[in-house]
């Protein structure tokens, strides 16, 4: 029963991290490169949505849109303006810039609304619904449906849609991708682009649960990025699974080993992985 | 003088130069505000020169120097709270201990051909690093962190004065320049550069591509346990909080700005990366976020560093009148 | 060789002091950057009403007080170059800060050094016990407060199941140890200690562990967000125990945060706000006119600290180091925190009181 409990609270969690961890795998399987920023995405996209929702009172869907379009936007300006001039030099140059962004982001952040942040008021009932004895929050519930929809939606666009299937090509592989006519720079700044909007969707799901501050973008970031990693870096579906079992597995370990260690077995599970599976666990070798 | 004739003119006569620059300071200034600074740059060329090894000059990214940097300034808390050691064992203590880290964390992730999960890697062993220290109370006192390590000493002499400090440290940074610059000038040197322009091209003329990398990591792991004890000697105090992945990004940010596989740039780097923060100051808000932006320009504009500046200028130059052409 | 040249140039003119003037230098750091910028923000806050209200009356011995802040970024190594530039380029006269207790530490030989006050806010016991005569503390310290919690949890509440749940941070676990320790010291042992990182959002896996252990009162010690998230999942998950902590459970962030979970929380501090005591009610209303937000025991002692420096300053009739250490150890002075007396150690304040958040405000505790 207890585990049973811990596993459906981690399943919320694992939502948001595969959602943010999407994007990392996306990013890197078309481009080869690293978005440090993806956290400070999140961090904004739930901002704007908080700020619209409640300093200017609109609907929480309007909200939500507007959060998803600062995501999308910021997705590709981190391209357009930091990814793309450097790649040329190196993935060293990608990383520092893009590190950059993220302090940036985050200072503007705190310059912007302050460094204590802003309450999102519940959008949905506190109160828990107890099915068979475990106790399951509305909130969390409705994270890991929307979560779940949003992952479909992407698998539709990826396997469905032309765009979608250019874009696989191309991380297929570039080259031949080119020689067939495919817009190289359109897929590129495509992928920037939705990783842009499920980092940002994953921090306005999360936005009502808890507080929105300018340094929750810090520790999404690590957790998605292991989850990434666990899951295979690169594979779409390996994020998908990454991030849920890392939800799931950080949930027990803090039940049955010492909470304190909780974040030390994401990081753990981490080199684990590198060191004796580093394709992780979907991953193409 | 063009930038390349600079650039030689630099390297060749570099500790002669630093030399000179430590006397005329040490004669002139008196500010113990302005010798923390310096003191703090020192530490910091220290950590820069180390990653420049295996970043710069070996070509592998290394995102967790802040781990090795944290282990060589608890070894050295360590060592002289716990075990009595004085300055001086500590900081061979912490070289011991740094460079076995080094070797388990370089040995596995550098087998693997493509830097990339050395990035992953090292990233990952720094956060465990910041945790443990954090939780592993008994040891590390965790967050409280350890006070009152003792001053270090020749004899009778204890280093006490920010201008003892300052001589100590630059010592240190002479000492590690000269070391730095004997292994980039040998066969080990030019293996390591061999082997970031091609690991394919390097390994076909026979350079064992191992043995090379995990040589250049448990070099940088080393100069980062010495920058640490300084560290831990110079604040007498330490916790884990100061060893972020912050820190890790400063210290590449060094080596950028100074333009990699150099060592005088190192240094370059690492003062500029202390000093402008600190002009910085007075904008209150703004210093972080002019901060980032000035790490968003340099990198992207300025990919040579400082010291390639004029490389970098004539090339902006030379692409512009090209234009023209058309 | 040219750009060498430069740097030396910079450096040079980097170094050169800054002019005198006249007026009386404190120097305040604090966070404005990192992950506990807003208590750098309510400290700074308190402290600039409390200098323009001195001002206002004439400053101290003719002289205006200049506030000049510096950002620790919560760091020690910026705390201790921001205290380097405040003493030696800014010349202050006298320093107040940091918030936390790690940059405190490291910024505490550098002050011993120059032979300068300080008045600490960090709240580890570690600060005063270094046998440093320039430090003092404005603040309750954690085991004055936790202590003071522990007990009144058990003698003044009657319970004596209690779990312990902090964060990872020192003052987390230096509250923790200190709530033990006292606890053992009346003969209660926890029934479980539990902790989390801070900066968590999910804290289920560990409330999960507390239910099951059946406490009567859940001692929380950590960061504002953290503790109001915690109440709140704390309710989701349908547990009703009593929460019960010291200085910031209280703060409106936190009733936020728990969306109303933190109703009838119980809490030690050296602030309440609403308190019927008219110096704090003064306060409390200037505060409000000037920021338009209410003031916390952060802000409290940002304020009591800039009127416990000018007190010393006027006491000791002179700016002189040494003198105003002097005046400051023999000060006794009622601030909105309760009655400064400095030990041996450099502690000022040794009690708290207790509140209770009721409609989301935190008022006086009295006994039913």
């Amino acid at each position: 029963m207890f585990i049973i409990q811990q596993i459906i609270s981690g399943l919320a969690t694992g939502s948001m991290y595969a959602l943010v961890a999407i994007g990392y795998s996306l990013i890197w399987s078309g481009m080869r490169v690293v978005n440090f920023a993806q956290g400070e995405v999140f961090m904004f996209g739930a901002f704007i949505a908080v700020t619209m929702f409640v300093i200017l009172g609109q609907s929480f869907l309007i909200s939500t849109i507007a959060g998803l379009i600062i995501g999308a936007i910021m997705g590709w300006l981190i391209y357009k303006f930091v990814v793309l001039p450097n790649k040329r030099k190196g993935f060293l140059f990608v990383i520092v810039g893009c590190i950059g962004v993220q302090i940036l982001l985050r200072n503007i952040a705190i310059i912007i609304w302050g460094s204590s942040g802003i309450c999102f008021p519940s959008v949905f009932s506190i109160k828990p619904i107890k099915i068979m004895g475990i106790l399951i929050v509305p909130e969390d519930m409705w994270i890991f449906c929307i979560g779940v929809i949003a992952m479909f939606i992407l698998y539709m666009f990826l396997n469905k849609t032309k765009i979608g299937t250019a874009m696989r090509a191309a991380a297929q592989n570039k080259e031949i991708a080119m020689m067939m006519g495919i817009n190289i720079k359109l897929t590129d700044s495509l992928t920037f682009l939705i990783g842009g909007i499920l980092a940002a969707l994953a921090g306005i799901l999360l936005a009502p649960t808890v507080f929105v501050t300018p340094q929750m973008g810090a520790s999404i970031a690590n957790k998605a990025f292991s989850a990434a990693v666990i899951g295979g870096f690169g594979s779409v579906p390996g994020a998908v699974l990454g991030g849920f079992i890392l939800g799931i597995i950080e949930n027990i370990a803090g039940g049955f080993l010492s909470s304190g260690y909780k974040d030390a077995i994401a990081f753990l599970i981490l080199i684990l992985f590198l060191m004796f599976k580093p394709s992780g666990l979907l991953g193409r070798k | 003088m063009s930038s390349e004739k600079v650039k030689v003119y630099l390297d060749k006569y570099f500790l002669i130069i630093m030399a000179l620059f430590v006397i005329i300071i040490s004669l002139f200034i008196k500010n113990s505000y302005f010798y923390h600074i310096l003191i703090l740059g020192g530490i910091y060329s220290i950590l820069a020169i180390g990653l420049n090894i295996l970043t710069g000059y070996c070509g592998q990214i290394n995102l967790g120097i802040a781990g090795f940097y944290a282990i060589g300034a608890y070894a050295g808390a360590l060592g002289n709270l716990r075990l009595g050691l004085n300055f001086w064992w500590c900081i061979l203590f912490a070289i011991v201990i740094t460079g076995i880290f080094g070797f388990l964390i370089g040995f596995p992730a550098l087998k693997v051909k493509g830097g990339v999960y050395l990035v992953l890697v090292t990233f990952g062993f720094a956060q465990i690093v910041q945790v443990v220290l954090f939780q592993w109370i008994s040891l590390t006192r965790g967050p409280m962190g350890l006070v009152g390590i003792e001053s270090p000493q020749i004899g009778t002499f204890t280093f006490f004065l920010p201008q003892h400090w300052f001589y100590l440290i630059y010592a240190f940074t002479i000492l590690v320049v000269f070391i730095a610059g004997r292994i980039v000038d040998s066969r080990i040197g030019r293996s390591f550069i061999a082997i970031r322009e091609s690991d394919s091209a390097a390994q076909s003329i026979g350079i064992s591509l191992t043995f090379y990398k995990v040589l250049a990591m448990v070099i940088t792991s080393v100069f980062a346990g010495i920058a640490g004890v300084l560290y831990a000697f110079y604040m007498s105090v330490v916790s884990p909080d100061a060893f972020d992945f912050n820190l890790s990004v400063l210290v590449l940010m060094m080596i950028v700005i100074g333009g990699l596989s150099s060592i005088p740039g190192c240094i370059l780097g690492a003062l500029a990366m202390v000093i402008i923060p600190e002009f910085l100051r007075k904008y209150g808000q703004f210093q972080m976020v002019l901060y980032a932006l000035g790490i968003i320009l340099i990198v992207t504009y300025l990919p040579n560093g400082i010291l390639g500046l004029g490389i970098s200028i004539r090339q902006l130059f030379a692409k512009f009148i090209n234009s023209d052409k058309h | 060789m040219r750009k060498l040249l430069l740097l030396t140039v910079v450096l040079v003119l980097f170094a050169l002091p800054v002019q005198a003037e006249e007026v009386i230098k404190i120097g305040a750091i604090a966070a404005r950057t990192g992950n506990n910028a807003a208590l750098g923000q309510w400290q700074r806050d308190g402290a600039m009403l409390a200098v323009e209200e001195i001002n206002a009356q004439g400053g101290i011995l003719g002289r205006k007080l200049e506030l000049v802040l510096e950002d620790s970024q919560g760091v020690p190594a910026q705390a201790v170059s921001a205290l380097n530039k405040l003493i030696y380029r800014d010349e202050v006269d006298i320093v107040i800060g940091d918030i936390q207790s790690s940059p405190s530490l490291a910024m505490l030989p550098v002050v011993e050094k120059a032979g300068i006050p300080l008045l600490v806010h960090g709240t580890s016991p570690k600060i005063t016990k270094q046998g440093n005569e320039w430090v003092f503390r404005t603040r309750p310290n954690d085991t004055v407060k936790f202590g003071s919690v522990a007990r009144f949890v058990v003698r003044e509440l009657g319970k004596d199941k209690i779990a312990i749940f902090h964060d990872s941070a020192e003052y987390g676990v230096g509250g923790a140890d200190a709530a033990g320790e006292a606890l053992a010291n009346i003969d209660v042992k926890p029934v479980v200690r539990e902790q989390w990182t801070p900066g968590d959002i999910d804290f289920s896996s560990q409330l999960l562990k507390i239910k099951n252990s059946n406490v009567e009162v859940i001692i929380l010690i950590g960061q504002m967000v953290d503790m109001g998230l915690i109440m709140k999942q704390a309710r989701q998950m349908d547990i009703n125990t009593q929460f019960v902590g010291g200085a910031g459970i209280e703060d409106q962030t936190t009733v936020d945060a728990s969306g109303g979970a933190a109703e009838g929380v119980i809490f030690g501090s050296g602030f309440i706000s609403t308190s019927d005591d008219p110096q704090i009610e003064i306060f409390v209303e200037k505060f409000e006119g000037k920021y338009g937000y209410s003031p916390s025991a952060f802000a409290a002692t940002g304020y009591d600290s800039i009127y416990l420096a000018a007190n010393a300053i006027t006491k000791a009739g002179t700016v002189e180091k040494d003198k105003v250490r002097d005046a400051l150890r023999e000060s006794e002075f009622d601030g909105i925190e309760g009655t400064y007396k400095f030990d041996e150690y450099g502690e000022g304040l040794h009690e708290v009181q207790f509140g209770i958040v009721k409609d989301g405000k935190p008022v006086s505790y009295k006994k039913e």
